[in-house]
């Protein structure tokens, strides 16, 4: 059987506790993505989408571990010592990080931050990785990409610099490519264009895409599959046509009643009463059970196994299956 | 930029004068007489006036501050009571000293605690670090002359390897001349670098949890090659801050060190023209010695330009 570019499975994700203990943030995590695929992840402030993508580039923080397998082109990446994924990182994975504000080192011109990579882990000269910065930074569609070059990041506007944040996960054409909110400091009218150079870039190289972002509507532009995440487990999965027109899971519903749109005669906006739990006050049985406007008694039993209605749809909800809300 | 320049030259050139005149005035209420203390106990009234007369001495305060100002100004920085000849010449001479030890203890104690501080940095926390802590405050701890005189005890005494003080001069050769300038260039090196490595280390620290540090790794930096290209540069403004600010205590301390050592440097030719009231040479020691500090402050100023591009552009 063809392996898939990535697998993920039985991934947990803990940090260390002040008394020594560990708490898990993420379960049972698993998904699988092929060559060229692209996958949105979905979830709230505090649903461990970031730590699911650091994870996978080995970046993780200090007191933070994962167990289980993070399977790239068959290769385990957590088994890995960090010398041989930094062989991965960059050449076989890029990523799109959140503030292109921070993301930038100050000191250094923004040309050679894009070289950098080139040059450290492929033996470019720094000579001909500068001039394929500048055609880097062409594809990004920045203007005046020579001149921009040997600019330094903080010339440049929040959209120029995410720009250079692309080049730089793009550089060494990677097979993936994760980008952690990659629109959310930015301008709205910024946004649109810098997922079209994204989804642009994507389908000339043929990576595939994971794109972590609170934002369904981002989510609906760029990825044929969507992952829900609450809490740090996956509550629904399936292409994002059919999670996003027929959710399985009341949590994915409570989300999509979240989109603002325009409204026919001015209704209020619909929220989900309640906060994400912190990872150490999570509800017994299901984590959403709290906040569940559909649950029942048995809700609070168990911890919802993840099931699969059909091929690549999968639900974490008891109530899934048969009975529906009343 | 220019105009930032520009600007930082004018304030200089102030903060001189204003420095000239505190100077003049503490030397001038300085107790005893330099004509007494040259002409000895024996001298009869006349003479003495004779050569107050001579040097200036009877004129008001105001004329010969003026008078001495317009000197350094002109490059005329008078001539030494005691020793007679051009105090430019003497100052010269010391400077050849001096200045070569500073450079040496700055290049030591750079070189010392920017990579134990880094690696501290880097092995927080870890048995590395704990041991470049405890050093470190060793030597802060610890003052430089007394350093000085127990590194004379094991390298010139015990083992004959340097000398213990005195120095051959320029024209004796490089190696010699290093040689006796490397106890001192020590003694003075190591409490510098004592403070030097807490600062490079906690800057690294904070540099280090950036996120561009992250993004760094992200194209496949190894850790190493992330620290030192990313956080380090990044780390080196309030690294040179301390150094600026250190290298007051540095010629402070070369006062001490040289006396220590024996050498003919620019602190002992101020002790000694204090001990003999050669008021002129004083006078023009100390307005050099903040020259000095003030220039130091000044290149500080402008490598913080060099560091950090974002101040390039606001300026």
């Amino acid at each position: 059987m063809d392996e898939p570019l990535l697998r993920i499975e039985d991934l947990a994700i803990f940090i260390d506790g002040p008394d020594g203990g560990r708490q898990a943030i993420v379960a049972d995590m698993a998904l699988t993505l092929a060559a060229g695929e692209t996958l949105g992840i979905v979830g709230e402030s505090g649903s461990g989408k970031s730590l699911l993508s650091l994870a996978v580039m080995g970046l993780l923080p200090a007191a933070v571990h994962a167990t289980g397998r993070i399977l790239l082109e068959g290769r385990n990446l957590l088994a890995m010592g960090d010398d041989a994924l930094c062989s991965v990182r960059g050449r076989r994975i890029g990523m799109i990080f959140q503030e292109p504000l921070t993301a930038l080192n100050p000191a250094m011109t923004v040309g050679d931050q894009i070289a950098e990579g080139m040059v450290i882990q492929q033996g470019l000269s720094w000579r001909a990785a500068r001039q394929e910065a500048i055609v880097l930074l062409d594809r990004v569609r920045m203007p005046d990409a020579a001149r921009l070059s040997k600019t330094y990041p903080h010339a440049l506007s929040g959209g120029q610099r995410q720009r250079v944040g692309i080049a730089i996960a793009l550089a060494m054409k990677p097979a993936l490519m994760i980008a952690d909110e990659p629109t959310t400091a930015l301008d709205v009218t910024v946004q649109a264009e810098v997922l079209d150079i994204l989804d642009d870039l994507r389908r000339d190289a043929g990576m595939a895409l994971i794109l972590v972002s609170h934002d369904l509507g981002v989510i609906a532009r760029m990825c044929a599959r969507t992952l829900v995440l609450y809490a740090g487990r996956r509550m629904e999965e399936g292409a994002t046509r059919d999670v996003l027109t027929k959710p399985l899971n009341p949590y994915t519903r409570g989300l999509l009643r979240a989109v603002p749109r325009r409204q026919p005669e001015g209704g209020r906006l619909q929220t989900i009463p309640g906060t994400v739990p912190s990872f150490a006050a999570r509800p017994a049985g299901c984590c959403f059970s709290d906040r569940c406007p559909d649950r029942i008694d048995a809700c609070h039993a168990d911890e919802p196994p993840w099931t699969r209605a059909t091929p690549g749809r999968g639900v974490r909800c008891i109530r899934a299956h048969g009975e529906r809300a009343p | 930029m220019t105009g930032l320049i520009l600007q930082r030259i004018l304030s200089l050139v102030l903060t001189l004068l204003a420095v000239s005149a505190v100077i003049f005035l503490v030397m001038d209420v300085l107790p005893g007489d330099p004509a007494a203390i040259m002409l000895g106990t024996s001298a009869t009234p006349e003479t003495l006036e004779a050569l107050r007369r001579e040097l200036g001495l009877d004129q008001p305060l105001v004329l010969r501050y003026l008078a001495w100002l317009g000197g350094v100004a002109t490059g005329d920085l008078g001539t030494s009571y005691t020793y007679g000849v051009p105090v430019a010449g003497l100052i010269a001479e010391r400077l050849a000293v001096t200045l070569p030890l500073a450079v040496f203890a700055i290049l030591l104690s750079v070189g010392i605690a920017l990579p134990l501080g880094v690696v501290s940095a880097a092995r927080r926390n870890g048995p590395v670090d704990y041991a470049a802590g405890l050093l470190s405050q060793m030597f802060i701890a610890v003052p430089g002359f007394w350093v000085g005189l127990l590194l004379v005890l094991v390298f010139s005494v015990s083992l004959g390897w340097v000398p213990s003080g005195g120095f051959p001069g320029w024209q004796a050769g490089l190696a010699p001349a290093l040689g006796a300038l490397v106890l001192p260039a020590i003694a003075l090196a190591l409490p510098q670098a004592g403070v030097l490595t807490r600062v490079t280390r906690s800057a690294v620290i904070e540099v280090m949890n950036e996120d561009f540090v992250r993004t760094a790794r992200a194209k496949g930096l190894p850790r190493r090659q992330a620290q030192w290209r990313h956080a380090v540069p990044n780390a080196l403004v309030p690294v040179v801050t301390i150094l600026g600010l250190q290298f007051t205590f540095l010629i402070a301390g070369a006062v001490l060190v040289e006396n220590v050592f024996n050498l003919p440097g620019l602190g002992r030719l101020a002790l000694q023209a204090l001990s003999q009231r050669d008021i002129i040479v004083m006078q023009d020691v100390v307005l050099f010695f903040a020259a000095l500090v003030i220039v130091m402050n000044f290149v500080v100023d402008l490598s913080y330009l060099a560091l950090d591009p974002r101040l390039r552009t606001r300026a």
